[in-house]
């Protein structure tokens, strides 16, 4: 089965005081359902912004972008990247939340075009991955 | 305790009576024969019943009313024999005889009157005067008892064996008819019972004085004598039984082959189907049962009004016409039906056959039927029809409008594109995907529907304009989210027209016109956005209506115009041809500019025809022109992307006689945005005519150099924007400079567009322009007043 990556940036449309315990909590559900389709990734909520990686098989990828583009807890959803991929970049988390604030609010990607921004927001992600679980 | 003491006296009575007066073998023999004759009178009466009107029921009614008869008199006259009251007896032949006579009047006589008056009433008449019959028989019978000695009676005991026999005799009736198997065949034993208590109450009344001075009158019969009739009458009684039986038996065997054929056919049936006698059921098929979900014997004998609550008899169900009604089935739950009756002829007696449609399955295809009229099939949403009506209801009379109501009209952009690009499957996997997203974005109690094609709407109950304002933001947001569909990412948009009940409409109609008319407006605005409804809308709309209508008008009627503007040579000044521009001028609105009616034409499909009658009209003026003076005409995008173009130019340039090196065609930049390859190819065909063509308008809109490389114009065409600001302004010089000299190295002439004062004209000779054109060379001037301006030119330069 081909393997597809899908990068999304989006702007949170959550209340402030509790859009930190929300996004764990749906990061948490996530992580279950993931696992049954073949779903892994990545996912930074900073700065009102959430960015996201998402890897699996076509037809998963599709379903979970359009679950993400059918909820109002995101706003003004912009598709970066959508590519057959060689290679799991997030292999070994089935969603990982990653980056805290004051790591990566500097080092946000500004949008300078769909490709560039993506591959700056998938070395962010990468680079935010725990680094004891690490595969390789 | 005296009446206690008065029925055990009586019951003692009785007791010695029997026991000490009678010979109990032979009582026993009278109760054998009682016993079968009672019953075989039924046995006969059941044949009667069975059998057709006329002589055989006649026949068989007097058999049976010979066997009763014959029977009472019978038991009787060997009960009498059995009876020793301890002195000889003789019978006297008269009375003797006389009893079985009347026994058999009045047993006929009860008979008919029973058959007769069918119903409780009869049943009890004909069994009074029956039960009077046995009373009859034996107190005429006693008459003719003979003794040497006194009979005394003791009226009371008379009394009651008159109204025990009456009493068993009714009740053996009324039994014969129950319902319940048991109760009728009981029948036949009350009546004996009936005989044998009328019987012997009797012969306790009587007591037998011995009276030596008495004698047996001479010519009564012996009581051997009496034995030979009474065992005759014995075996008639017998006879007649065995010739009942037979013959019921026959009855009974081929009412049960008709019943079993007629079940057959029945389970056949699909329907379900109840025979009725009267409104008892006494037949019902398999399709009933199951459907009803009880067994046949469950159902059988029971009322129809049980089964069919509401039909209160069978002769309620229409012969030959449905009509509905419910069935209730064994767990209680009603199943609507059609029900039709018809009557029929069982066995010897009219019975009505119910027949019984289930109509759950096409009530329920039915609703199917109405839910997809009402849904639109490719999203699952409430279509138009269904919108329409919740609309009728929220706004139709009577309805009471709580807050206001908000119509929202939404209209994807860019939708058709996809759809003709990618295939309808892409398009329509496209609408189940923005239904699922403008599903997310409703609040509770919003109303979503599919009115068809790319057009949705939603109607909402707001407090507020903001809300509904938030609505549609939220609407045109979700929508405008990236799809992914089968690897492909489609980026679409939506515009949203919002209107308010009441003020924005009060009628479905209104309202509905007022949001397509803000939906307008969103469009117009660049769609993406959402446009609340103003008053001034519909004006605006209706003024563009009037316009629409009067263009429609003018360009059928051909009384748009064309005028032309010269153009000369930078360099000597000679013209070299002239731009034609087209005129509209209408009788009321005076001039009306190109920039306003050009775009209304496009919009409205009439820019070919305008184009087309352009062209012609310059081609036939220009052909007068002298020399080699051409002509350039404007051609639009949508124009280049008519198929046939280059067939209807040429076409003109034969029509007219005109070179076609003298006919030049203008194009903007904007026709080759987007362009896949066929503009390009239609303007290289007009090209290689020899047809010249040159890019409007260069430096404005979306200027790019790659449009120069991808095709070898023959000539540019500056912007007056850049010619009017170009001598003082710096940068617009620059732009100038650099148009020429890309002009010079590409081989292109460039023509300065709006050249008004002389500095302008010298300034653009300086930097190489090849062309003027402008108010400083002339205006637009009509077609004969340009045909003037160069004949008269052409003298001057020939004289």
């Amino acid at each position: 089965m081909m393997l597809y990556r899908l990068v999304y940036r989006s702007r949170a449309n959550l209340p402030e005081a509790s859009a930190e315990a929300e996004v764990a909590d749906l990061v948490a559900r996530a992580r279950a359902a993931n696992v049954r389709i073949g779903i892994t990734g990545a996912l930074l909520h900073v700065d009102g912004q959430f960015l996201q990686a998402i890897e699996g098989p076509l037809e998963a990828v599709e379903a979970l972008f359009e679950k993400i583009c059918s909820d109002l807890r995101h706003r003004d959803v912009q598709l970066l990247e959508l590519a057959p991929a060689e290679e799991r970049l997030f292999g070994a988390w089935a969603m990982e939340q990653v980056g805290r604030h004051e790591d990566v609010v500097d080092r946000l990607p500004l949008s300078v075009g769909t490709a560039a921004t993506s591959d700056a927001t998938l070395a962010l992600l990468r680079a935010q991955l725990p680094r004891l679980q690490r595969p390789g | 305790m005296a009446v206690t003491a008065g029925v055990q006296g009586a019951f003692d009575t009785l007791a010695t009576c029997l026991t000490e007066a009678h010979d109990l073998r032979i009582v026993a023999l009278a109760a054998v024969i009682c016993t079968i004759g009672m019953h075989s009178a039924y046995a006969i009466g059941g044949v009667v019943a069975r059998s057709p009107r006329g002589r055989d029921q006649l026949l068989w009614g007097a058999a049976g009313t010979l066997a009763t008869a014959s029977a009472i008199w019978a038991t009787h006259f060997i009960a009498m024999l059995a009876y020793r009251p301890g002195v000889p007896v003789a019978f006297a032949l008269d009375a003797t005889v006389g009893s079985f006579f009347l026994a058999v009047a009045l047993v006929g006589l009860g008979s008919l009157i029973a058959i007769g008056r069918p119903g409780p009433g009869g049943r009890t008449l004909g069994g009074i005067v029956s039960g009077l019959a046995i009373s009859a028989m034996h107190y005429t019978g006693m008459a003719g008892y003979d003794v040497p000695g006194t009979l005394h009676w003791k009226p009371s005991w008379v009394t009651a064996s008159v109204i025990s026999g009456v009493f068993f005799t009714v009740a053996s009736g009324h039994a014969a008819w129950s319902r319940h198997r048991l109760v009728r065949r009981s029948a036949g034993t009350l009546l004996m019972l009936g005989v044998c208590a009328a019987h012997f109450l009797g012969m306790a009344a009587v007591t037998v004085t011995p009276d030596p001075f008495r004698q047996i009158r001479p010519g009564a019969l012996s009581s051997e004598t009496l034995l030979v009739l009474v065992t005759n009458a014995a075996l008639l009684v017998l006879a007649l039984a065995l010739v009942a039986v037979f013959v019921s038996v026959r009855f009974e065997r081929r009412r049960r082959a008709e019943e079993r054929r007629l079940r057959d056919f029945a389970d056949v049936a699909v329907e379900g189907l109840l025979i009725c006698d009267g409104d008892r059921i006494v037949g019902l098929n398999r399709s009933l049962e199951q459907m009803l979900g009880r067994s046949r014997d469950s159902v059988l004998g029971r009322s129809l009004a049980e089964i069919l609550p509401g039909i209160a008899a069978a002769a309620d169900v229409p012969v030959g016409r449905e009509r509905d009604a419910t069935v209730t089935d064994a767990d209680g739950t009603s199943i609507p039906v059609r029900i039709v009756a018809q009557d029929i002829a069982l066995g010897d007696s009219a019975h009505r056959v119910v027949a019984i449609r289930d109509q759950r399955e096409r009530l329920s295809a039915e609703a199917e039927i109405r839910r997809l009229a009402h849904l639109d099939p490719l999203t699952g949403l409430p279509n138009r029809r269904s919108f329409g009506e919740a609309l009728a209801a929220r706004l139709g009379p009577g309805a009471r409008l709580v807050g206001r109501v908000a119509l929202v009209m939404l209209d994807l952009d860019r939708f058709k594109p996809i759809n003709d690009t990618l295939g309808h499957a892409m398009g329509d996997a496209l609408l189940r995907r923005v239904a699922g997203r403008l599903s997310a974005a409703l609040r509770e109690g919003d109303l979503l529907a599919r009115l068809g094609g790319d057009e949705f709407a939603v109607l909402a109950s707001v407090a507020d304009a903001a809300e509904a304002e938030a609505l549609a933001d939220r609407l045109i947001e979700i929508a405008r989210r990236p799809y992914v569909i089968d690897g492909h990412v489609l980026e679409i948009g939506a515009s949203a027209g919002i209107a308010l009940a009441p003020a924005d409409g009060r009628t479905p109609d209104a309202l509905a016109q007022s949001a397509d008319i803000a939906l307008y407006a969103a469009k117009e605005a660049g769609r993406g956005t959402w446009r609340l409804f103003e008053t001034e809308m519909t004006m605006r709309r209706q003024q563009r209506r009037d316009l629409e209508l009067d263009l429609r008008r003018a360009v059928a009627r051909r009384e748009l115009q064309v005028h032309y503007q010269p153009q000369v040579d930078a360099a000597t000044g000679a013209f070299t041809g002239a731009e034609a521009l087209v005129r509209w001028h209408h009788a009321e609105r005076g001039t009306v500019p190109p920039s306003v009616f050009v775009p209304l034409a496009e919009e409205i499909g009439l820019i070919g025809e305008i184009g087309t009658f352009v062209l012609r009209r310059a081609c036939e003026d220009a052909a007068q022109w002298p020399g080699t003076l051409t002509v350039a005409v404007n051609l639009s995008p949508l124009q280049l992307k008519e198929p046939g173009l280059v067939e209807t130019v040429l076409a003109i340039l034969g029509e007219t006689g005109l070179a076609p090196s003298r006919l030049e065609l203008e194009i903007t930049e904007t026709a080759l945005l987007h362009d896949d390859g066929s503009t390009i190819a239609t303007l290289a065909a007009l090209r290689a005519r020899g047809i010249q063509i040159s890019m409007d308008d260069f430096g404005t809109g979306y200027s790019s150099l790659s449009h120069l490389s991808r095709f070898p114009f023959d000539k540019i065409k500056i912007d007056r924007s850049f010619i009017q600001l170009a001598p003082h302004h710096a940068n617009s010089a620059s732009i100038v400079r650099a148009i020429t000299t890309l002009g010079r190295r590409l081989g292109m002439a460039v023509t300065a567009e709006g050249v008004e004062t002389e500095a302008q004209r010298a300034f653009m000779l300086g930097e190489g322009a090849s062309q003027l054109q402008g108010y400083l060379i002339s205006r637009p001037v009509p077609a004969d007043a340009v045909a003037e301006l160069f004949r008269a030119h052409s003298r001057v330069e020939t004289g």
